[in-house]
């Protein structure tokens, strides 16, 4: 009796395949145990493990005569983000549900942290291009410092970068780090006193009207001078005005919740379609987690140095751990400068001030997003 | 372990390839420019948005206030 077929799928295991075993148990052992960014890092994990058995039917499978037979995550990938990009963009409608544009725009000049907060992505652009990547690669790369994975999901397949998979596992990973990268990166660039300045909230009062023209506004000037962001900055502010009209509170709701945790669970897995060992496993990988690793750290001080560079001007001072914030990381980076300027000083609350900065790195870096796709394909 | 597929990766890539590093210096300059010009437009919108919406409203706010004085008490018509 042939019982080979009990050990086909044992005997084409690679080595590579047991590192991709090991990444996943990994990450899903961040998403258990560490609590870090587990609606994302467990379906990730679990589905670098699935893609990862040899001759498993999750992936596309090549017979001997070149028949495919389609596999379930390779298809949700093909439909659900590289077809149309459209998880990613949906995503964006619930995180525009979530989001109350109040602080920033009783504040309006902390926009200007949230686009510092991007200069890190061009820099890292920069370097990635001197390493040796081409500049399409370089640019999806980049991406990851503006801390916003559905971003540099769609920059990465816009630009038909071959490194979606790291790019994507990458910039969710460093999201889940910001707690630790960004306050040791923060305290590198300030002082003692810096840290110590005071931000009193008084807010000025914004009506319902400005915050229900406020979505429309950015889409018309972002449309009109980035008009490939408009698919993220859209979709974004689409979700804003769905709260902020005030009658359509149940799909408000749907959108904030059932929507975006549906389309996170299902991202999840399907990004796990790039994360097969032969084109994960590589040398470049590596790199790219390196650069990940500094396109979030040049952001963040990118951040600081430019609200130090405000208080040159201003007389109100701003404490410059508010500029860190000022990546799209929602809304872990601005509890991160809360909870460090309550460290230096237990009655000085940031957190409002933070979270200003910290939608306005939202709506920048899908920005920013959407431009460096109008530039590199230009 | 054969560490030479690992260096052939790395030689794959085309360090400080000119044409490359000036593509991304330019992409640097007109980003930077684009996204400050953009969120300037923002600012300067929402700016705008919330003095004209706080005037309408301080506007109505006052003529409600002019109404209720003028409001007629215990039915005896305007008040004095």
């Amino acid at each position: 009796m042939d019982l080979n077929f009990l050990i086909e799928s044992v005997s084409q295991v690679t080595w590579q395949n047991v590192v991709m075993w090991i990444i996943g148990g990994v990450l899903i052992f961040l998403a258990i145990k560490k609590d870090m960014e587990p609606a994302l890092l467990l379906p990730i994990g679990f589905g670098a493990i699935l893609v990862n058995i040899p001759l498993s039917n999750v992936v596309n499978e090549i017979a001997a005569d070149g028949t495919v037979t389609a596999g379930i995550i390779d298809w949700m990938f093909e439909i659900g983000v590289e077809a149309s990009e459209a998880m990613p963009i949906l995503l964006f409608i619930g995180i525009g549900a979530m989001i109350d544009f109040g602080p920033l725009l009783s504040n309006p000049k902390l926009f200007l942290l949230g686009g510092a907060a991007q200069f890190g992505i061009f820099l890292t652009i920069l370097l990635a291009t001197m390493i040796g990547f081409n500049i399409n690669d370089a640019a999806s790369i980049g991406i990851i410092g503006a801390a916003d994975g559905p971003t540099s999901i769609l920059v990465a397949m816009k630009l038909g970068s071959q490194f979606l998979g790291p790019i994507t596992v990458v910039a969710y990973s460093y999201m889940a780090l910001v707690p630790i990268i960004q306050p040791a990166v923060v305290k590198l660039c300030t002082t003692k006193k810096e840290r110590l300045i005071r931000m009193d909230y008084n807010p000025v009062s914004v009506s319902r009207t400005t915050k229900v023209l406020f979505p429309i506004v950015v889409t018309l000037i972002a449309g009109l001078i980035a008009p490939k962001s408009l698919a993220l900055v859209g979709f974004l502010m689409f979700g804003n005005l769905l709260r902020e009209c005030g009658v359509l509170r149940l799909l408000s709701e749907t959108a904030q919740n059932i929507l975006a945790n549906l389309i996170t669970l299902l991202l999840g897995i399907t990004i796990a379609a790039q994360m097969k060992a032969e084109s994960f496993v590589t040398w470049e990988t590596a790199i790219i987690m390196c650069l990940g690793l500094l396109a979030f750290v040049f952001d963040t001080v990118a951040g600081v140095m430019f609200a130090k560079f405000m208080n040159l001007f201003s007389k109100k001072k701003i404490n410059p751990m508010i500029g860190a914030a000022g990546i799209s990381a929602f809304p872990m980076s601005a509890r991160v400068i809360q909870k460090m300027g309550l460290k230096e000083d237990p009655s000085n609350h940031l957190l409002m001030h933070a979270i200003g900065a910290n939608v306005s790195g939202q709506i920048a870096s899908a920005i920013v997003g959407g431009l460096i796709i109008g530039l590199v394909l230009a | 372990m054969n560490m030479f597929p690992i260096i052939a990766a790395v030689v794959d890539l085309d360090p400080m390839n000119k044409d490359n590093v000036l593509k991304s210096l330019e992409l640097m300059w007109k980003g930077v420019l684009a996204i400050f010009l953009t969120i300037a437009i923002i600012i300067f919108a929402s700016w705008a948005i919330n003095a004209i919406c706080n005037k309408a409203r301080a506007a109505v706010d006052k003529k409600k206030a002019e109404l209720e004085k003028n409001k007629p008490v215990d039915g005896q018509g305007e008040t004095k």
